[in-house]
C-alpha cells in the first residue's frame, strides 16, 4: 500500500516538472512577444488610415482594421505590452508591500497590529472590483491610476498571510535559537523568516497575474485605467464595442487574446503551486 | 454562570466594536471619493441652473453645502445627511441621487439574487458529480471546462452572447428590460463565470468530506450511497459552501456593473458606469456605499446561517 503510493507520487511529481516546464516556456514566449513584438510588426500600431477602416480580416490585416484604419493584429501586439507588464507590475508591488505590511504586523503585535488588520478588513469590505472603481474613479483615467486602483484591491491578500505565517514562524526553535545569539530584528526577518515565505507568497503571485489581467483590462472597458487611444486590451474593447454589430472582428480578436493570456498565466501558476505542494508533501 | 455570561458580553461588545470599525470606515473610504475628487460641487450645481456664477454666489453656495468646514465635520454631515436617505444630487441630471437609486438598487438585486440562485442550481450538482467521478472522463471534461471559463472576461463573455443571442439569432432583446427575457443573458452571464469558479470549489469541499474515516465507516456498515451523500456529506458540507456563497457574493457585486452596463440592465452598476465617464462622483459614492452595504449585510447573515449549521461553533458561542 505505501509503495503504491510512494509511487504514484514520483510519477505525479515528473508529470507535474513537464507542466512547469511547459508553462513557464509559454509564459516566457508571451514576455517575448509582448517585449520585442512591436519590432517586427508590419503597420504602425497609431497610425491612422481612414481610407482602410474597417476592413474585415485579409491578407495585409490578418485580423482586420479598426474605425480608424489601424492594424487590429498590431494594437493586440502593441496592447500585450501594456497590459502584461501593467499586472507583472501590479503584481510585484502588492507582493512586496503587502508582505511588508503583514511582517510589520506579525512582529510588532499588540495596538499597530490590530489597527493594520482593521484597516486590511476595511479594504475587503468593499467588493474588489467595486473598491477598484471608487479609487479609479478618485484618480481619474491613466494606467498609473489604474495601477494604484488594483494595489488597493490586491495588497490585502498578500498582508494577510504574510502575517499569518510571521506568527506561526515567530515561536519557531531556530528563530528562539537567533534571538539568543542576539539577531537584531531586522537580521531576523530578513535572513530568517522572510526567505521561508517567499515560496507562498510566490506562488499566491504568480495565481493572481490572471486575475490581475482581467481587472485591468475591465477596468480600462469601462472608461477607467488605460484611455484612447492607447493600446491596451480592455480600452481597445471598450472603443470597439461601439462598432460591434459592423465590426465584430475587433473585440474577437482582443478577447480572444485576453483570455489565452490569462490561461497561460493561469496555468503557469497552477504548476508552480504543484510544485511547491508536492516538495512539502516529500518532507 | 457569571463568568461565562460576561464572557458572552464582552463577545457581543467586541463585535458591535468592530463592525462599528467597519461602517465607519467603509463610509469614510467612500466620503473622500466625493472630498478628493477634482470637481468642485458648488460650480457644477451652479453652472447646471443657469445663473449667472460671480465669485459671490459661489462663496455662498460653498458656504450652504457646507465645502468651507473641515473636513471632519463635512463627513459628519455627509454622513447624517446619508443615514436620512439624501444621498446628494446627480452632477449630470440634477436630480436627487436616492431618487435614481430607488429604481436601480432594487433591480441590481433582482439580478444578483437571480444570477446566484443559478449559480448555486448549476454547480451544486456538478460539483458533486465531478467529486464523485473523481479523474475520471466527466471529471476531466468539467475541469477542463471550468478551467477555460475562469480565464474568460465576463465584459467579452456578455459581448459573445449579446453579438449570438441578440444580434445574429435574435432571440432575446438588445436592451435588457426588467422582465423575464431581459434578465436572461445578464444573469445567464454573471452565473456561468462565478460558477466555473464555484464548481471547482464545490468539488474541492465534497472530495475532502469523502475522504474524512467516517465516509468509510458508513460504506463498510452497508449505508447507500445516495443517503451517504444527502444525509451525512452533504450535511457535513454545508458549514465550508456557506463561506464559498459569502465570499463569491462579492465577485457577483463587482462584476456586476460591468455586466449591467453592456445589458443596459437598469441597475446600480450601469449607474455607475455612466456616471464614470460623466465624472459624477455623487452617483459612483452612493454605489460604492450601497455596494460594501450590501456585502457586509450578506457576510453578516451568511455568519448567522453558519451558526444555524454548524453545532459546535452554536455551543461554543452559548
Amino acid at each position: 500500500m505505501m509503495n503504491f503510493r510512494n509511487g504514484k507520487k514520483t510519477g505525479e511529481g515528473a508529470s507535474s516538472d513537464i507542466r512547469l516546464i511547459m508553462s513557464s516556456l509559454a509564459v516566457l514566449l508571451l514576455l517575448a512577444i509582448c517585449l520585442f513584438g512591436e519590432h517586427f510588426l508590419p503597420h504602425d500600431p497609431y497610425l491612422v488610415d481612414m481610407g482602410n477602416a474597417f476592413l474585415p480580416p485579409c491578407r495585409d490585416y490578418i485580423f482586420g482594421t479598426d474605425n480608424l484604419g489601424r492594424c487590429v493584429m498590431c494594437r493586440i501586439i502593441a496592447g500585450g505590452k501594456t497590459s502584461v507588464f501593467v499586472a507583472l507590475g501590479v503584481v510585484f508591488v502588492v507582493m512586496i508591500l503587502g508582505t511588508l505590511i503583514g511582517v510589520i504586523a506579525g512582529f510588532a503585535g499588540g495596538i499597530l497590529d490590530n489597527a493594520l488588520m482593521k484597516v486590511t478588513l476595511v479594504f475587503q469590505a468593499f467588493p474588489a472590483f467595486v473598491l477598484a472603481i471608487a479609487i479609479g474613479a478618485i484618480l481619474g483615467t491613466g494606467i498609473i491610476a489604474g495601477m494604484i486602483a488594483l494595489i488597493a484591491v490586491y495588497w490585502t491578500t498578500y498582508a494577510r498571510l504574510s502575517r499569518s505565517m510571521i506568527l506561526a514562524y515567530k515561536n519557531d526553535n531556530y528563530i528562539k535559537a537567533a534571538r539568543l545569539y542576539g539577531a537584531s530584528p531586522s537580521a531576523i526577518v530578513f535572513k530568517y523568516v522572510l526567505p521561508n515565505t517567499l515560496g507562498v507568497m510566490a506562488v499566491t503571485a504568480a495565481l493572481d497575474v490572471g486575475n490581475v489581467i482581467l481587472s485591468m483590462a475591465g477596468l480600462s472597458f469601462i472608461g477607467l485605467g488605460a484611455a484612447r487611444p492607447t493600446a491596451e486590451w480592455g480600452a481597445v474593447m471598450n472603443e470597439a464595442s461601439a462598432y460591434f454589430q459592423t465590426a465584430p472582428w475587433i473585440i474577437m480578436f482582443n478577447g480572444i487574446t485576453l483570455f489565452l493570456a490569462v490561461i497561460v498565466f493561469n496555468l503557469f501558476g497552477d504548476s508552480l503551486r504543484d510544485k511547491l505542494d508536492s516538495k512539502r508533501i516529500n518532507k | 454562570m457569571i463568568n461565562k455570561s460576561g464572557d458572552i458580553m464582552k463577545r457581543w461588545i467586541v463585535a458591535i466594536f468592530n463592525a462599528a470599525v467597519l461602517i465607519v470606515g467603509i463610509t469614510f473610504l467612500s466620503f473622500l471619493l466625493v472630498y478628493l475628487s477634482p470637481s468642485d460641487p458648488a460650480e457644477i450645481l451652479l453652472g447646471k441652473s443657469g445663473m449667472m456664477v460671480t465669485d459671490e454666489v459661489l462663496e455662498a453656495k460653498r458656504q450652504e453645502l457646507g465645502l468651507n468646514k473641515p473636513m471632519i465635520v463635512q463627513y459628519g454631515l455627509w454622513l447624517n445627511n446619508f443615514v436620512h436617505g439624501d444621498m446628494g444630487v446627480s452632477f449630470k441630471n440634477s436630480k436627487s441621487v436616492s431618487q435614481l437609486f430607488a429604481i436601480a438598487l432594487p433591480n441590481t438585486l433582482l439580478l444578483t439574487a437571480v444570477s446566484m440562485l443559478l449559480t448555486i442550481i448549476i454547480s451544486t450538482p456538478v460539483g458533486i458529480i465531478s467529486a464523485y467521478k473523481k479523474d475520471g472522463i466527466t471529471d476531466g471534461i468539467v475541469r477542463a471546462v471550468t478551467y477555460l471559463f475562469i480565464s474568460i472576461p465576463a465584459f467579452f463573455l456578455a459581448l459573445i452572447f449579446l453579438y449570438v443571442f441578440s444580434l445574429k439569432l435574435k432571440l432575446l432583446p438588445v436592451v435588457g428590460k426588467v422582465s423575464l427575457k431581459g434578465i436572461i443573458m445578464p444573469s445567464l452571464v454573471l452565473s456561468l463565470t462565478l460558477s466555473a469558479w464555484y464548481i471547482r470549489q464545490v468539488r474541492a469541499i465534497i472530495l475532502k468530506e469523502l475522504e474524512a474515516p467516517y465516509v468509510m465507516g458508513l460504506r463498510s456498515r452497508g449505508i447507500s450511497e445516495r443517503s451517504i451523500l444527502f444525509s451525512h456529506v452533504l450535511v457535513c458540507s454545508l458549514a465550508p459552501l456557506l463561506t464559498l456563497f459569502a465570499m463569491s457574493f462579492g465577485t457577483m457585486l463587482g462584476g456586476s456593473a460591468i455586466v449591467e452596463s453592456i445589458f443596459s440592465w437598469n441597475g446600480m452598476g450601469k449607474l455607475a458606469v455612466d456616471a464614470i465617464s460623466a465624472r459624477d462622483y455623487p452617483v459612483i459614492q452612493a454605489f460604492v456605499v450601497w455596494m460594501a452595504i450590501i456585502f457586509m449585510v450578506i457576510n453578516y447573515l451568511v455568519d448567522v446561517l453558519y451558526k444555524l449549521v454548524d453545532p459546535r461553533i452554536r455551543r461554543n458561542l452559548g
